[in-house]
């Protein structure tokens, strides 16, 4: 027992063991397959960060490229959705996406920082305003061109619209390309006045900036032509006293101190006068500057009845210039004889001071300070010494002077010469400017008449020009109407005549397609009618075979019927009277002599009572068989009671077997009773009733009249299975015979 | 109806018969023995006899009766017969 436990525990432990085993080798195989995933779990963190950067990587490159090729940009863009704005946010927006925009008409940069630029400007616009076209619209000048190609399809309304032999801009092109297509005469005119509307409204915006900014350059302009003038005055005012200065030199010293001051003073305002002249000069300008970039602005905008506008205002911005430019030079002449006073004035000081050193250098104990003081003033103060050498001095320098002055007054011609040169130079040099300017001037007033001489014309001629297009238009309706009417006479005549042609040949096709469809119709309704005969015959012949089949057919299956009449016996009853069955086959067959013949040759009391099955027969047989063998002596001779009580003996003493083969031939000792039944019996067990019922005929005497009903039975039957195994036969045979055969 | 049945037929009455008879007989023997010949037996065997005797008879001739050939007498005048 301990050791069952003991073995039990064992097991129960060996169990246990092999579980854990089994529960450890399942988690070793996890934490292999954990390891072996964690590894493989690095090296799939790998793959997603090589994936992540391959993927990082394409679209970065990609967008990089995009950025270098636009094309290539659009292409992706067209490909992948959504890339766009990534595009967008990458990269801004594309360079392709903003629309084409109109070649801007070629205006340089305007300067009016010199004259000579300003008058070249002043010629620019003009040019470009001349080389501009006049067009409202693109759509417009479409229209226009839509128009004239209207006027020979539409109803000949000649719709007036600016000749499109305005020469057109490449930028318009593309614009024109968007709005090819026609429109009716009532949107175009209604478009052609809401253009005209708007551009009224723009050139009204446009006078009214231009004006503004003309009246602001006006004001400007003024200010710095008055401010240029006062300089001017300024530096006469300035040269003046100085001058005067210069001359009185002489004078008392407070006059001169006060001349001093007043000089200073006058420098001064000279100098203010001419920081402000320049300052109102830089800011006219500047405002003509501005003025001038309106008009370009103007000019840009293209709009036709502007050009007054734009002209007018060129040209005041042109006197303005032209203003300003001529205060300039009045100041800049000022200043240069301002110049000359004031190196008259120096060349003076730095004599006087000459002088006063070398006084100084002779009578260095002077007082110093008495620069400005006349000699006069000085005579007491000085010694005769000084004097002396004073004089001398004089003298000296006097004599120095007169030297210099024949020297001078030798080289006079040379030195008028030179200063002629020189001054012939810088009068050339000046007049040279003086003359361009003049003649910049004079261009740009030439040119901005001629512009205004240019307009006036176009205008006139396009005029002239749209009147004879609309008397061209009109004549061209006419023209084109008579064109079409004799067009269409022809047409129609020639159409006409085409169709009467194909109408004859249509006529004369269907006339022959008709004779050949009625002859092919006759032919088909003969062919068709021989068909139909025949069909017919072959249709009755087969209606007769068929009449043919169903008679055999019915005499057959009342044959049949007939049959299964004589199959009804059931037990000792006898048949079901078979007359309705030889009635029906008499039915099916009326006319035929054998079937006829063969029911009436079947007996009568199968008609009405029916036939005993051989079955019946059979069984009665037995007992006629018993009582025939008991009265097998009894005939007509032997016929007493006691006879019937021999007989009776005699068949309990007779053994006889119950059944013997009958003989192929009888002889004269098989006659006796016995035998005869017992061949019977054999002949009944076997199933021929014929010859049972042959060998009963041969019974004798009481044996036979015994058997006697029997006998008839079995004759009727035997007649009547006979008849209708004859029947049966022709029945299969008829019907065999019109049974056709596939 | 049957042929065959006939036999039994003709036995049937027979039997039937000359039970009859024999009854009848026998009563009329024993009457006529009580009445006329003072109780003895012989009459009872004598009716009896006729009886069976009688009733023998009949079945016989009722077995027979197939077989039994009838006569008729056919009157034939020499006179209106002619050669």
């Amino acid at each position: 027992m301990l050791r069952a436990c003991h073995r039990a525990g064992v097991a129960v432990a060996a169990q246990n063991s092999r579980c854990r085993r089994a529960s450890l080798r399942p988690l070793q195989l996890y934490r292999g397959y954990a390891t072996s995933s964690g590894e493989s779990g690095v090296s799939v963190g790998k793959v997603i960060g090589a994936g992540i950067l391959f993927v990082g990587g394409g679209v970065g490159g990609t967008v990089l490229y995009a950025s270098y090729d636009s094309q290539f940009r659009e292409s992706v863009e067209k490909a992948i959705p959504y890339s766009d704005k990534l595009f967008e946010m990458a990269l801004g927006p594309a360079p392709y996406s903003t629309p084409l925009p109109k070649k801007p008409v070629q205006q340089g940069p305007l300067k009016i920082s010199s004259v000579a630029e300003v008058m070249k400007e002043s010629k620019q616009p003009a040019k470009s305003h001349i080389s501009k076209t006049e067009v409202a619209a693109p759509s417009e000048e479409k229209e226009a061109g839509e128009a004239a190609a209207q006027i020979i399809s539409a109803t000949g309304v000649a719709v007036s619209v600016p000749a499109p032999g305005i020469q057109t801009e490449e930028g318009k092109v593309h614009e024109g390309f968007h709005a090819i297509k026609e429109r009716s005469p009532e949107e175009v005119a209604a478009r052609l006045a809401q253009q005209d509307k708007e551009e009224k409204e723009k050139i009204s915006a446009l006078a009214a900036t231009l004006e503004g900014a003309l009246s602001a350059t006006a004001r400007i302009t003024l200010q710095a032509i008055t401010a240029q003038e006062s300089a001017v005055q300024a530096v006469n005012a300035h040269s003046q006293i100085l001058k005067e200065a210069m001359d009185n030199s002489e004078d008392a010293g407070e006059k001169k101190s006060s001349q001093w001051r007043t000089l200073e003073e006058a420098l001064k305002d000279r100098r203010r006068a001419v920081d402000e002249a320049a300052d109102a000069l830089l800011k006219a300008k500047e405002e003509l500057e501005k003025t001038k970039g309106v008009i370009e602005d103007a000019k840009k905008s293209q709009i036709a009845g502007a050009k007054s506008h734009i002209a007018s205002a060129e040209e005041n911005l042109r006197h303005m210039i032209v203003d300003l430019d001529n205060v300039v030079k009045k100041v800049q002449a000022a200043q240069s004889e301002a110049k000359i006073v004031a190196q008259y004035h120096e060349l003076v000081t730095t004599a006087r001071e000459e002088f006063q050193r070398e006084l100084d250098s002779i009578t260095p104990d002077v007082k110093p300070g008495w620069k400005g003081l006349k000699i006069t003033d000085l005579a007491d103060q000085l010694s005769t010494d000084d004097l002396n050498s004073l004089i001398a001095h004089a003298h000296r320098r006097i004599d120095q002077l007169n030297k210099q002055l024949a020297e001078q007054r030798v080289r006079e011609q040379q030195h008028i010469e030179l200063a002629l040169e020189k001054q012939k130079l810088e009068d050339k040099k000046a007049f040279e400017a003086a003359v361009a300017k003049a003649l910049e001037h004079h261009k740009s007033e030439i040119e901005l008449e001629q512009e205004k001489k240019i307009e006036e014309v176009r205008e006139v001629m396009e005029g002239e020009m749209r009147t004879q297009l609309r008397r061209q238009a009109a004549a061209h309706t006419d023209h084109i109407r008579d064109v079409l009417r004799i067009q269409e006479q022809d047409l129609k005549v020639e159409f006409e005549q085409n169709l009467a042609e194909k109408l004859s040949e249509q006529e004369i096709q269907f006339r022959r397609l008709n004779q050949e469809q009625l002859d092919n119709f006759t032919m088909d309704i003969n062919t068709a009618f021989a068909r139909l005969k025949g069909i017919e015959q072959a249709v009755e012949s087969h209606a007769v075979a068929e009449e043919e089949a169903r008679k055999a057919h019915q005499l057959w299956l009342s044959v049949e019927a007939l049959k299964y009449c004589m199959k009804t016996a059931s037990g000792d009853s006898p048949t079901e009277p078979l007359e309705s069955a030889v009635k029906a086959i008499k039915a099916s067959c009326a006319d035929n002599a054998f079937t006829e013949a063969l029911t009436a040759a079947l007996p009568q009391e199968s008609l009405t009572r029916g036939v005993y099955s051989e079955e019946a027969l059979r069984a009665r047989f037995h007992t006629v068989q018993k009582l025939a063998k008991r009265v097998a002596m009894i005939d007509e001779t032997r016929n007493s009671l006691y006879q019937y009580f021999l007989s009776y003996l005699q068949s309990l003493l007779v053994f006889h077997p119950q059944q013997l083969k009958p003989p192929p031939e009888l002889s004269p000792d098989d006659l006796d009773t016995f035998k005869l039944l017992s061949y019977a019996s054999y002949c009944i067990e076997h199933g021929d009733l014929e010859l049972a019922a042959k060998f009963v005929n041969q019974l004798r005497g009481e044996s036979r009249r015994v058997a006697h009903d029997w006998l008839t039975e079995a004759r009727m039957t035997l007649e009547t299975k006979q008849i209708v195994e004859i029947l049966t036969a022709y029945a299969s045979a008829v019907g065999l015979g019109t049974t056709q055969v596939q | 109806m049957a042929s065959e049945g006939e036999l039994g037929r003709k036995w049937d009455r027979c039997l039937a018969d000359s039970a009859v008879k024999l009854g009848a007989g026998f009563g009329l023997g024993i009457v006529f023995s009580v009445i006329f010949f003072k109780r003895r037996t012989w009459p009872i065997a004598f009716g009896s006899g006729m009886g069976l005797g009688m009733a023998y008879s009949n079945c016989q001739h009722d077995f027979r009766s197939p077989y039994l050939l009838h006569g008729k007498f056919v009157k034939v005048s020499i006179s209106t017969s002619y050669c």
